[in-house]
């Protein structure tokens, strides 16, 4: 099943070269929620974000883009500090028809998450990876009535197994070529 | 519309991927930050494992314990933590160890057994040795062992073992297997961390013996029922309890002039009538009275007493008598907005209208719970002209002419919800 999933990223990949190229870039300012809750133990975390995002049409309304993200502001709880140091990612969007300027999407990919903890100064437990299946979604609108310029605010769930939640809710523009 | 063919062949392969791929989720180091987590939390500065052997024998287990030093701001110090921590042993063919520090011992050699959390860690060498036992000896640190008071049951016995070309004797109190000649009389314990604890059950004498490799040891102990001045069981007044529900009792014993033993273990209890109550003499949940039938009962507890011998033996003490009220569970019913009436009338100009909610239980009493915490109130919907409003203590407030359906919903703490509606008609 696994090594079904990375041949199929590899064909995608061909696939999207061979295309003609729709292209739009996207940064945001991202809010991320971080909980960790281990039996009566919990803590949450909201370390701030700075994403770009890279994609390309290949259908009207579907899209397919390559993201990153790394950490802005660090945030504590119980005397951990909480940074996100990356993440990387790749995935669908599927948008719904214009109306009065506006549209909702959908994303769907893959993805990976570095956390990086300091308990209490003393620098452990250090960095630990998350990586899994994503989605969510946003709404998003033209600015000043640019055919290429949108303002958006999305949200994506990135790992939630084992207790440990990655969620982000993100403001940010996107440019459309 | 002409789609172009690779396009859709992206999509589809990426949705394939998505699924794919979400199988290869999953995470490094997280174990790590849930640590740090716990640690934090529960405010803990370092952690300790607690003294134990140093040589074991080949082929048994030696149960560790981590306990943690907590910030001194907690009332909690040092909570047992064996459980959350990480064990690990240097040499797994040596000395294997469980998650729950249970070590087992492979062969003979040295081995560090490790405890961690987060960044703290602590560690204990063990050496496991083949040498021969040579000799066991019991050990108590009880006064006077010819004189152990009836119903108690915390009398712990030690076995120490000691071994070929070795100075320092190993406590084997876990690895003998201990009996006791007369289990009537002196219930010895093999049960894993209890092992040597004695209840004294009757009066008499009995002797205890630790066996191990064909070797033993003998201790002669005598239970004396002098010292037992009273029995008094909890809770004793105003019991009641509801058929198919329970009740714990405990029993306290006075030894001597004022010291004080809960004995609910070693006691016998009984009721004298078992059609309405009854009362556990099972290890797992002695004293747990149960409701039967509606009625009656008196229970109590007693000390010493053998009835399976000719004569009887009778009781060295007896508690003082419980009356217990067997009844139905009372569940709610039903709850009602002004004592069910469908409609409530008021005239532009008037007053606010208080409405009430009341709780009808199943024995036809009742509870006010109009601005009770668990009752929520709500405009269900506006029937004609101008909508009232209703405050969440249930008071309607409104300045025209018009007809507001109200609702109240009382949610309890089993998640039940019962609800009702009322018309409030304003004229």
């Amino acid at each position: 099943m696994i090594k079904k999933g990375c041949l199929a990223f590899i064909l995608m990949g061909q696939s999207i070269t061979s295309s003609a190229l729709d292209l739009y870039v996207g940064l945001d300012a991202n809010y991320i929620l971080s909980e960790v809750t281990v039996d009566d133990a919990s803590a949450e975390f909201q370390p701030l974000a700075l994403s770009g995002r890279i994609g390309a049409y290949i259908e009207p309304m579907v899209g397919l883009e390559f993201y990153g993200m790394t950490g802005a502001a660090s945030d504590d709880d119980l005397d951990i500090d909480m940074d996100l140091s990356y993440t990387l990612g790749l995935a669908a969007r599927f948008e719904t028809p214009e109306s009065e300027g506006g549209k909702i999407y959908f994303l769907l990919g893959y993805g990976i998450t570095e956390l990086d903890m300091d308990r209490s100064g003393t620098g452990e437990p250090g960095t630990a990876t998350f990586h899994d299946f994503t989605y969510g979604g946003g709404v998003e609108f033209r600015l000043g009535g640019s055919d290429k310029l949108f303002i958006n605010l999305q949200a994506v769930r990135y790992y939630a197994k084992d207790d440990i939640e990655i969620d982000g809710a993100s403001l940010g523009l996107r440019y459309r070529f | 519309m002409l789609i172009d063919t690779q396009k859709i062949m992206a999509v589809i392969l990426l949705l394939v991927s998505v699924m794919g791929l979400s199988a290869c989720g999953g995470s490094s180091g997280d174990d790590e930050f849930k640590e740090a987590v716990v640690v934090n939390d529960m405010k803990i500065t370092s952690i300790y494992i607690e003294p134990s052997n140093s040589t074991v024998e080949v082929g048994v287990t030696e149960r560790y314990v981590a306990r943690a030093n907590i910030d001194s701001n907690s009332s909690d110090p040092d909570p047992d933590v064996t459980t959350i921590v990480r064990w690990s042993s240097s040499d797994e063919s040596i000395v294997s160890i469980s998650a729950s520090g249970v070590a087992t011992t492979h062969a003979d050699g040295m081995v560090e057994i490790r405890a961690e959390i987060a960044d703290l860690s602590d560690f204990k060498d063990l050496t496991v040795s083949s040498a021969a036992l040579e000799r066991i000896e019991i050990k108590t640190d009880i006064d006077n062992v010819d004189a152990i008071g009836i119903c108690t049951h915390s009398n712990e016995f030690k076995a120490d073992g000691f071994y070929e070309n070795e100075d320092v004797a190993r406590n084997i109190t876990t690895i003998v297997t201990w009996t006791s000649e007369k289990e009537k009389i002196a219930e010895i314990s093999t049960e894993i961390g209890t092992e040597g604890h004695v209840s004294a059950l009757l009066v008499g004498t009995s002797i205890l013996t630790a066996a191990r490799h064909g070797l033993v040891d003998t201790q002669e102990i005598t239970v004396e029922g002098d010292s037992l001045t009273s029995i008094a069981i909890t809770p004793d007044t105003d019991v009641t309890v509801f058929i198919g529900g329970d009740q714990q009792f405990t029993a306290m014993g006075t030894y001597g002039a004022d010291e004080l033993i809960d004995i609910t273990q070693t006691v016998d209890w009984e009721v004298d009538d078992s059609g309405n109550l009854t009362v556990s003499n099972n290890k797992a949940d002695k004293g747990l009275a149960e409701g039967v039938k509606a009625g009656d009962a008196t229970i109590v507890a007693s000390c010493g007493a053998d009835a399976s011998v000719t004569p009887a033996v009778e009781a060295v003490q007896t508690s003082n008598t419980v009356d217990v009220t067997v009844k139905a569970a009372v569940t709610i019913d039903s709850i009602q907005i002004n004592d069910g009436a469908s409609t409530k009338t008021g005239t532009v100009g008037g007053s606010d209208i208080q409405l009430t909610a009341t709780l009808v239980y199943s024995d036809g009493t009742t509870k006010d719970v109009a601005d009770d915490s668990k009752t929520s109130w709500s405009v269900r919907g506006t029937n004609s002209g101008e909508t009232a409003e209703v405050s969440d203590t249930g008071l309607v407030t409104y300045t025209a002419v018009g007809s507001t359906e109200i609702k109240v919903v009382y949610e309890d703490s089993d998640d039940d919800v019962y609800s009702d509606t009322i018309d409030v008609d304003i004229n």
